[in-house]
């Protein structure tokens, strides 16, 4: 279990996180929905260690993780993998190497074997072993997504973090990603968080939606809850209306 | 005002930092010999070509100033030799080769680490376990401190034979005496007191140029800023040090 408890941060004059509480349990795909800016990245940086918070706790199955540094931190961030965005995949490495990459750190077990990890990884994410060779420049955004994938869970991690996994992705392609979600949830088991404004993909994909604003988490329930929700502000944000209780400032600051 | 200074405290306090961890990883022995290999392959050899260029030029052009400037004063080129020496060996090898750098491989450290920063493959590495100083840092310091020196030492005997050119076939003067003049002026202090700034330049560089590709943000614009500062910065730290590190090298007795 992740808990995640009155989570404060800012950066500058902007208020990010203002006392956010959020408890994540094994084995569920939990979806934070919030719009852009809303700080849904910085909750997933902060769940792996990349950002501290300036007030609250972070604890990863009863261990508080809010001030581990070193290689304590790097113990913990074993069990996540995380999909970046743009996949953040290293232009300098092939496709295999980057797939590897996190095998000698955190897996010197599989380091061995890394060829075959990279094949089976590959087959998991639905691409041929060959495309191991190539570099991330020759491929194309949907394939730069999946072998991020493939990156994030070659050394099985037991929680992988998706930011906006279908963000930039033409429909096909982003339930292309929805579906791998769902079949790495089945064949691997792990505990997912999502940070997505893609509804679409959230209802498919989660058991339980979050909605973050203003910095707290303002909604949570099932799928079916959230879109059967009568809660203005989940409403609004569902069916996308610029009309109601959120008012999208032009500059995130207040 | 007292947010500049604000800044630059701040800056000052994250270089630490940065030299901390880069020590810490160097002297633990946690750095991989290969990358601090490609990246002494990509600073030095690559650069050769162009800090050979610039110190051949630079000592043909010292050997021409001062011998006709001489040739006005005493009527015959005196001391021509000590003069394109000294300059190279003390000041302009190293200086210039540091200039040469920051702008060349400087700028590109900056570029490269900040487009890794923007595209999030910094929180990647982090992610998979492996510290960005430790694998980003370390081996550009390495490469850095390794070559600068070598480099600086490589323009100073360039520069003295563009000299030696000029001054033999244009200035008429005798190998013998151009030479002569080169050795008796010059001594290993010199040189010593040159390659030992030439060594704080590439630290100058290096860590100019990682603090600022690790810490810029802010897309490709962000970059663009980033990497015109780090030579920037990285070039005034050199002129205004090699100021203070001339006056504290000779006050200890090198290059007196």
């Amino acid at each position: 279990m992740i808990s995640l408890q009155g989570l404060e941060k800012t950066f500058g004059l902007n208020r990010v996180l203002r006392g956010l509480d959020l408890e994540i349990k094994e084995g569920e795909t939990i979806t934070i929905m919030g719009g852009s800016g809303a700080g849904k990245s910085v909750i997933l940086k902060h769940i792996v260690g990349l950002m501290k918070p300036d007030k609250g706790r972070i604890t990863v199955k009863d261990v508080d993780i809010t001030s581990l540094k070193g290689d304590a931190l790097n113990e913990i961030q074993k069990q996540f993998g995380y999909l970046f965005q743009g996949g953040a995949l290293f232009d300098s490495l092939t496709v295999g190497e980057n797939i590897a990459f996190g095998l000698h750190n955190l897996r010197p077990d599989l380091a061995r074997h890394w060829k075959d990890v990279v094949a089976e990884k590959l087959g998991l994410v639905g691409l041929k072993p060959e495309i191991a060779a190539l570099k991330p420049a020759e491929l194309s955004g949907g394939m730069k997504k999946r072998v991020a994938l493939a990156r994030a869970i070659a050394y099985e991690p037991s929680y992988i973090l998706y930011d906006e996994p279908t963000t930039g992705l033409d429909p096909i392609m982003s339930d292309v990603i929805n579906e791998l979600i769902l079949g790495l949830q089945k064949s691997l088991g792990v505990t997912s968080i999502v940070v997505t404004h893609d509804m679409t993909s959230a209802f498919k994909i989660s058991n339980r939606i979050a909605m973050l604003y203003q910095g707290k988490i303002v909604a949570l329930g099932t799928s079916q809850e959230i879109r059967h929700s009568t809660d203005p502000l989940v409403k609004q944000f569902i069916t996308g209306s610029s009309r109601g209780p959120i008012q999208m400032q032009v500059r995130a600051i207040e | 005002m007292g947010r500049f200074i604000l800044e630059v405290a701040e800056s000052v306090g994250q270089v630490a930092l940065l030299w901390r961890e880069t020590l810490v990883s160097f002297v633990r022995g946690r750095w991989e010999p290969r990358l601090s290999v490609t990246q002494m392959a990509e600073i030095g050899v690559s650069s050769f070509a162009v800090v050979g260029l610039t110190s051949l030029f630079t000592g043909m052009v010292l050997a021409f100033q001062s011998g006709f400037s001489f040739i006005k004063v005493f009527n015959e080129p005196l001391y021509v030799g000590s003069v394109v020496g000294l300059s190279l060996v003390k000041e302009l090898g190293p200086v210039l080769t540091s200039v040469v750098l920051a702008g060349r491989v400087g700028a590109s450290i900056t570029a490269e680490l900040g487009t890794m920063n923007v595209t999030e493959q910094i929180d990647a590495l982090y992610t998979l376990g492996t510290s960005p100083v430790r694998y980003l840092a370390v081996p550009r310091f390495i490469a850095m401190m390794i070559m600068m020196p070598i480099l600086a030492a490589l323009a100073d005997i360039i520069g003295v034979i563009g000299g030696f050119l000029v001054a033999n076939l244009q200035l008429k003067i005798a190998s013998g005496v151009y030479w002569e003049e080169v050795t008796t002026f010059v001594d290993l202090n010199d040189v010593a007191h040159g390659l030992i700034k030439a060594f704080f330049f590439g630290l100058i560089i290096v860590t100019t140029s990682c603090y600022k590709g690790f810490t810029c943000s802010g897309g490709a614009e962000g970059v663009g800023r980033a990497t015109t500062s780090a030579v920037v910065i990285s070039m005034v730290l050199i002129l205004v040090g090699d100021y203070f590190l001339s006056a504290f090298l000779v006050s200890i007795g090198i290059g007196g």
